[in-house]
């Protein structure tokens, strides 16, 4: 009864063996993984929007000046803060490895001080916004 | 064990070569783990391209490893998967379907059964099976890349075996009268 169990066995798994694991992709020649790519990609697309968003901070201050008393005493606070909450590109790179969310929510409270703010009156975009 | 203190030609050579000869087998058992051709091609992939330029110890022979580092990688894209939103349905994440096994094209259905059949199978007997008929590994090398006994692994196995045959069960006997 057992022998001829395991000759079915036996049988059943030179049937199997007929069909072959179809053969993968070949090795990528580049040595570099799909994740790679999309963390490094992640990385330059916020490293350019801290640059870009510095440079519009820096901007933004060297402007103040030019503007109303008025203007002054509520942009002056702002570029203040401006630069007390920029956060370095090295720790951005060390926060997306460690914990994307903290990251992404440090790149969304970074945005409201550096990307342009569309509601101040006496600002292009507000002019633009209001036409 | 084997430290790489070689060239990193000759390391290079030799990681092609394996997934030259086990490269079939590991992403078969990567599809049994994952369920999905696609996933599957990633893990290896992965797995490969850190021994390429990894300074990785391999133990000789090298296959039970491989499993292991598959597997390893397989378990943490399912984990990393459970957390993030499901973007597309299970098994259709490549853009083009690809089967997991080739036949002769008179095979070339019951090849798509068998798949399904093992997808059928709870993964730690599916994977066993896929070690051992297409693995070609021993009872004691999968327990090894498992962590299992022995015998557990050969229960896990005639379980698997014994499913499997229910359901291909038609062909076989269809397999038999042409052998006659």
């Amino acid at each position: 009864m057992n022998m001829q169990q395991n000759n079915d066995d036996q049988k059943f798994e030179n049937f199997l063996r007929q069909f072959r694991p179809a053969k993968p992709q070949a090795l990528s020649a580049t040595g570099k993984s799909v994740v790679f790519s999309a963390r490094f990609a992640l990385r330059v697309a916020a490293g350019l929007l801290l640059i870009v968003g510095g440079f519009f901070g820096i901007y933004r201050i060297g402007k103040v000046p030019m503007q109303s008393t008025m203007d002054q005493s509520q942009t002056r606070p702002a570029a203040k803060t401006n630069t007390a909450q920029a956060i370095s590109l090295g720790r951005l790179t060390r926060l997306m490895e460690e914990d994307p969310a903290k990251a992404d929510a440090e790149l969304d409270k970074a945005s409201r001080w550096l990307l342009a703010d569309v509601r101040r009156s006496h600002g292009a975009l507000g002019a633009l916004a209001a036409e | 064990m084997m430290i790489f203190n070689r060239s990193a030609k000759s390391r290079s050579d030799e990681v092609r070569g394996w997934y030259e000869q086990f490269g079939p087998a590991l992403v078969a058992y990567a599809s049994s783990v994952l369920g999905d051709r696609g996933r599957a091609e990633d893990a290896l992939q992965q797995v490969f391209l850190k021994l390429l330029k990894g300074n990785i110890e391999v133990p000789s022979p090298a296959k039970p490893y491989l499993f292991r580092a598959v597997r390893n990688t397989a378990l943490s894209m399912t984990r990393r998967s459970n957390r993030d939103v499901p973007l597309e349905d299970e098994g259709q994440s490549g853009s083009t379907y690809q089967q997991w096994f080739e036949a002769p094209a008179e095979l070339g259905y019951w090849s798509t059964k068998l798949e399904s059949a093992i997808r059928e199978l709870p993964v730690e007997q599916s994977e066993v099976l896929v070690m051992k008929i297409w693995g070609e590994m021993t009872f004691d090398e999968i327990a090894t890349v498992l962590d299992i006994s022995m015998n557990t692994v050969a229960s896990r196995y005639r379980y698997a075996l014994a499913k499997l045959r229910e359901r291909m069960q038609p062909f076989e006997v269809q397999n038999e009268h042409a052998a006659k």
